[in-house]
Parts: C-alpha cells; sequence; structure tokens
C-alpha cells in the first residue's frame, strides 16, 4: 500500500506531463487542470491501496478514461450548445485573460535565441501534435512521451498490441511528415535535445 | 529480389529516422511541460495536496477502508447494485405485511361484532321482523315499567 507520501512524490514526477498531455488532447487550459485533479483524486480514492509501482500505468488509464469522460460530456454540451445557440451571445475568451498565465517559470540556463529557437520549434511540434487524430496521439503519447512499452500502452488504450503498432505508424510518419514540412529535420531537432539542460 | 531488398531497407531507414524524430519531438515536449505558468503549478500543487489528504483520510479511517470486517457490512458490498434492491425489495415487503396485518384486525373486529348481533337475533324467542317493527321499543319499554 503506497504513503501519502509516495503518492505526493509521484504525482509531483507525473502531473506537468499529465497536464500538457491533456491539454493537446482537450485543447483547454481550464478543462485540462480538472481533468487532472480528477484524475489524481480518482487514484488516491479508488487506488490508494495499490502499490506505487502500479501507479504509472494506473493514472495513465484512469487519466485516458477521464479525457473520455470530458470527450462525451462535450459532445452532449455541443448538442444542446447548437440546439440552444439562437438565445445565447458568443462569448470572448479574452475577457477572463489573467497575464500570469503566459508567464512561464524560465530555466535561465539558455541563451536567449536559443531560447527562441526552441520554444519555435515546440510550438510547431505541437501544433503537429494537435493535427493528430485522438488515438494516433494517444499511442504516441504513451509510447514516445511516457516510454510505456507496447503491451502496456495497449493495456492503457484497451486494445490489441497491433493496433497500438498501428496507431504508433500512422502517428510517427504523420508527424515526421508535418515537422519535415515545416522545415525541421532530425539534425535541427537533436540540436535542440542535445542543448536542453 | 535485390530490388525488393533495397526497398524494404530504405523503409526500414526512413521508419527509425521518423521514430528517432518522434522521440526527440517527446523529448522537447517533456522540457516544454517542465517550464508551466505559475498559477498553472499553483493549481496542480493545491489538485496533489487534495488528493495526498484524501488518501491520507482514507487510511486514517482504519480496517473499514481496507480491512474485512467492517467492509462486509460497509463499503464493498451495500455499494454493489443487487445487495441494495434486495434490501429495498425486503423493506417493501416487510412494510406492505405490516400494513396488511393491521388491515385485517381491523375488519376482524368488525365482522364479529356483527356475528355476535347476528347470532343474538337468531337466538331470540321473537321474530327478527319484531324488532323492525315501529310499535316494538314503544311496547318494551311499556313492558319494562
Amino acid at each position: 500500500m503506497a504513503t501519502p507520501k509516495e503518492l505526493s512524490d509521484f504525482l509531483e514526477t507525473v502531473e506537468r506531463r499529465a497536464y500538457k498531455q491533456t491539454a493537446y488532447a482537450v485543447r483547454d487550459d481550464h478543462a485540462a487542470l480538472d481533468i487532472v485533479q480528477d484524475a489524481m483524486l480518482k487514484l488516491a480514492e479508488k487506488y490508494g491501496d495499490k502499490s506505487v509501482e502500479e501507479f504509472p500505468m494506473l493514472f495513465q488509464r484512469i487519466l485516458q478514461n477521464t479525457m473520455r469522460d470530458f470527450w462525451r460530456r462535450q459532445k452532449v454540451r455541443n448538442l444542446w450548445t447548437t440546439l440552444l445557440s439562437s438565445f445565447g451571445a458568443s462569448h470572448d475568451d479574452s475577457e477572463e485573460h489573467d497575464p500570469l498565465e503566459t508567464i512561464d517559470v524560465e530555466d535561465g540556463s539558455d541563451e536567449p535565441s536559443a531560447q527562441l529557437e526552441r520554444s519555435q520549434t515546440i510550438k510547431i511540434i505541437e501544433s503537429a501534435l494537435e493535427k493528430l487524430p485522438a488515438r494516433q496521439r494517444e499511442a504516441f503519447v504513451l509510447r514516445y512521451w511516457e516510454e510505456l512499452d507496447v503491451a502496456e500502452t495497449a493495456e492503457v488504450m484497451g486494445c490489441s498490441d497491433g493496433s497500438v503498432k498501428t496507431h504508433c505508424s500512422r502517428a510517427v510518419h504523420a508527424l515526421a511528415a508535418e515537422l519535415k514540412k515545416q522545415g525541421l529535420n532530425n539534425l535541427g531537432l537533436s540540436n535542440l535535445v542535445l542543448n536542453n539542460p | 529480389m535485390k530490388q525488393d531488398e533495397n526497398k524494404t531497407n530504405l523503409n526500414d531507414e526512413q521508419l527509425s529516422r521518423d521514430e528517432e524524430m518522434a522521440s526527440m519531438s517527446a523529448s522537447l515536449l517533456n522540457h516544454q511541460a517542465q517550464h508551466l505558468s505559475a498559477v498553472t503549478l499553483k493549481k496542480l500543487a493545491i489538485s496533489r495536496s487534495q488528493a495526498v489528504n484524501k488518501l491520507a483520510s482514507m487510511q486514517a479511517g482504519g480496517i473499514n477502508q481496507n480491512g474485512a470486517v467492517l467492509q462486509w457490512f460497509g463499503h464493498s458490498y451495500l455499494n454493489q447494485h443487487k445487495i441494495k434492491s434486495a434490501i429495498l425489495l425486503l423493506v417493501v415487503t416487510l412494510f406492505a405485511f405490516l400494513v396488511t396485518q393491521q388491515f385485517n384486525n381491523n375488519y376482524d373486529a368488525t365482522v364479529g361484532y356483527q356475528e355476535d348481533s347476528d347470532a343474538f337475533l337468531l337466538a331470540s324467542e321473537l321474530p327478527p321482523e319484531a324488532f323492525a317493527d315501529k310499535g316494538f321499543d314503544t311496547w318494551v319499554v311499556s313492558k319494562q315499567n
């Protein structure tokens, strides 16, 4: 059984990645925070008696399921919004803009030009990732970002190993094609990766 | 044959390059994920703290959360739909039985009174028509006097 300290340490290591992955998937920062919070609470509530070694897989599965629940709710909400759209006025997203949201925590270890180059590259990658179909993105994130093996990815995604390989292969092809289209190649990326602190 | 081999090698090479690119992209995204805004980090820390508190409070709850004794009566089994339905059905049946019994008792008392009246009329020396006669009451009173 995991202790609260072990749970806290585990969540601290995964929460940022989980938030970014969710944000790419749902394209809404506030919803992403809610989803990550839900996933954290579910992990503590339902699987608090499991050992800490099981947490990564369990957390990923909970996170993916919570995202699916969000999409289902979103689908119903969109249906009602469409039906009632004639009664409502459109909202301006910039109304509740918080300047603190845009201030990133800087690591201060890079030259400004390198930081700029990296942030531009990351924007291209983020954009390419957002364009991927949901299942391909899920497979890519779990295999290459979370570094799960094919069997683990299949378990989290609830599909066969073959499907994971297919999703991954298509995702990688699509991503590579998009990056090449934007003028990025392996050499440019590897320079940026090597320059990472 | 040789052309096929070359083609396969080229495809493998391309796949390997693409996978390398995917890994590097993931690495950059991971780097980016470590530099979130202060507000986001604060919200994540609050969420984490809520989850940890929840686990701590559950573990402090003791045996009924993790052990076996109270779980039989509490969390695990009562949360099951079938058992809940069965208990509800039992309670409704018991309530219906009690209500029916109550009505039966009242009914029996009324019927008993009626049965006594009939027995009195039948056992009397006078014919039943005499009790319906208008002058009967007057005759009974005059007789008593």
